[in-house]
Parts: structure tokens; sequence; C-alpha cells
């Protein structure tokens, strides 16, 4: 099999996993909202150092989600982008300009929730504190090693998507070569 | 005063009496292609492919290109 046609054969397989999850996104994060008001106390286990005086309300578990579904904007923007990657990589459109922009994008959102992620937490905390009395609000800043690789995987795939735009442009110039 | 370069293959085709597909053929080219050639809509030519054009039409480069002084 020629790399083309496995880069085809792939990506479209690719193609419809990534398409499937963009339709799932939506439906998780709606759950996501339902869970959050109907079992406010989950915040509790998700975050079990926060001070005793937190009291949990609907309005702050949905506050939290609503932040978790904030923070999984980049990240869907990226799928998106992944989409359209595969979409023209499935129809052997593979050396192109927006082949590349794709994959600059990509590399961009996944920077972005890399980014989220590392806000959400503290962001989190100051959402379920922000009425506690003085002493006994929370200010958390955490960095997993998850999230650096997320940054590291980004910026990798940020100048992958530079490097191919100047593979595109050398790719059309020599297509005007006989 | 800029110089253009002309293609002048449909001269020498025309001297060895042969057609368009038969030197697509000799070349391994496409006949689309030798029609870009010949019409000089493209941005150059491999030297691979202008030594086996060369070769079948038995003649030289310079049979093929002219710069031709515009302007």
């Amino acid at each position: 099999m020629s790399s083309q046609a496995r880069i085809a054969k792939v990506s479209n397989r690719l193609y419809w996993l990534v398409s499937a999850v963009l339709l799932a996104a939506p439906v998780g994060v709606i759950w996501a909202f339902g869970y959050a008001f109907a079992h406010p106390d989950f915040l509790l286990t998700t975050f079990p150092n926060l001070p005793p005086e937190t009291q949990i309300t609907p309005l702050k578990s949905g506050l939290v989600i609503a932040l978790g579904a904030f923070t999984f904007l980049p990240l869907l923007m990226a799928f998106v982008h992944m989409r359209g990657l595969f979409g023209r990589y499935r129809r052997a459109e593979i050396l192109t300009n927006p082949c590349a922009q794709h994959i600059t994008r990509i590399g961009q959102w996944l920077m972005g929730a890399a980014g989220m992620a590392l806000a959400l937490p503290t962001l989190q905390g100051l959402a379920l504190t922000f009425d506690n009395p003085p002493g006994a609000r929370v200010l958390s800043i955490s960095a997993s090693s998850n999230t650096v690789a997320v940054f590291l995987i980004a910026g990798l795939l940020t100048v992958i998507g530079w490097a191919l735009r100047d593979a595109a442009r050398i790719a059309d110039e020599n297509a005007g070569f006989v | 005063m800029a110089v253009e370069i002309i293609v002048r293959l449909d001269v020498m085709l025309a001297l060895r009496k042969m057609r368009s597909r038969e030197l697509a053929e000799a070349v391994g080219i496409t006949e689309q292609n030798i029609s870009l050639l010949k019409s000089g809509k493209v941005k150059g030519i491999r030297f691979e492919t202008l030594a086996r054009i060369c070769e079948v039409l038995d003649c030289q480069p310079g049979d093929i290109l002219e710069a031709v002084k515009t302007g």
C-alpha cells in the first residue's frame, strides 16, 4: 500500500472517530450539567481539600461545571480542525496550505486547552469558596505532568504546521515543473 | 530589458514529424504536460525531462528553448 493510500485509509477512520467525538461532546456537557445539579455533593469528592465551611449550592456546582465546559471549548475547536484535516487527508489532499493551517490551529487550540487546564482548578476553587469567611477561601495553583505534555505536543504541532506550510509552498512550486 | 524563455517544442516536433502523444509516451510524461510545455504555461522544466526530450528528438536544449528579449 502506498503511503498516500495509507494516509487516506487511516484518516478516513479517524475522521469518523473525531466526528463521533464532536457529536458526543455536547451530550456529555449536558449530562455533566444535569449530574452536577442532581448531585451537588459530588464536588466534595472532586475537591477533597475544600475547607469545612464550604457550602455546595446548585449555583456553585453549576458555575464549576460551566467553567469546566468553558475550558472544554479550545479542545472542541482542536477537534473541529482535526476533523477538517482528516477530511482533507482522506481525499488524498496532503501537502497543501489548508492542511498546514489545520495542523497549526490544532496546535494553537491545544495550547489554549492546556492553558485553560492550568487555570481551571484555580477558578473552580475560587468559585466554590468565594463566599467562605476570610481565611477559608481557596486559591490553588497546580500543574500536572499531563498539562506539561499537552503543552509540549501543542507546541510541536504548531511548529510542524509552520514547517508544513513551507513544504506545501515547495510542493506547489514543484507541481509547476514538468 | 527583460528576457523571456520561449519553448520551441512545436517547431522541433514539426521538424521531426512527431506528434505530442508520441513524444509524451517516449519521454514518459503525460500529453497534458507536453501541451503545457508547448504553450509555455509551466514554471520550469526538469533537467531529466529536458534530457529525455533532447534524446527523443535528437536535438540540443537550445533547439527547444530560446531566450527572447521583451519590452
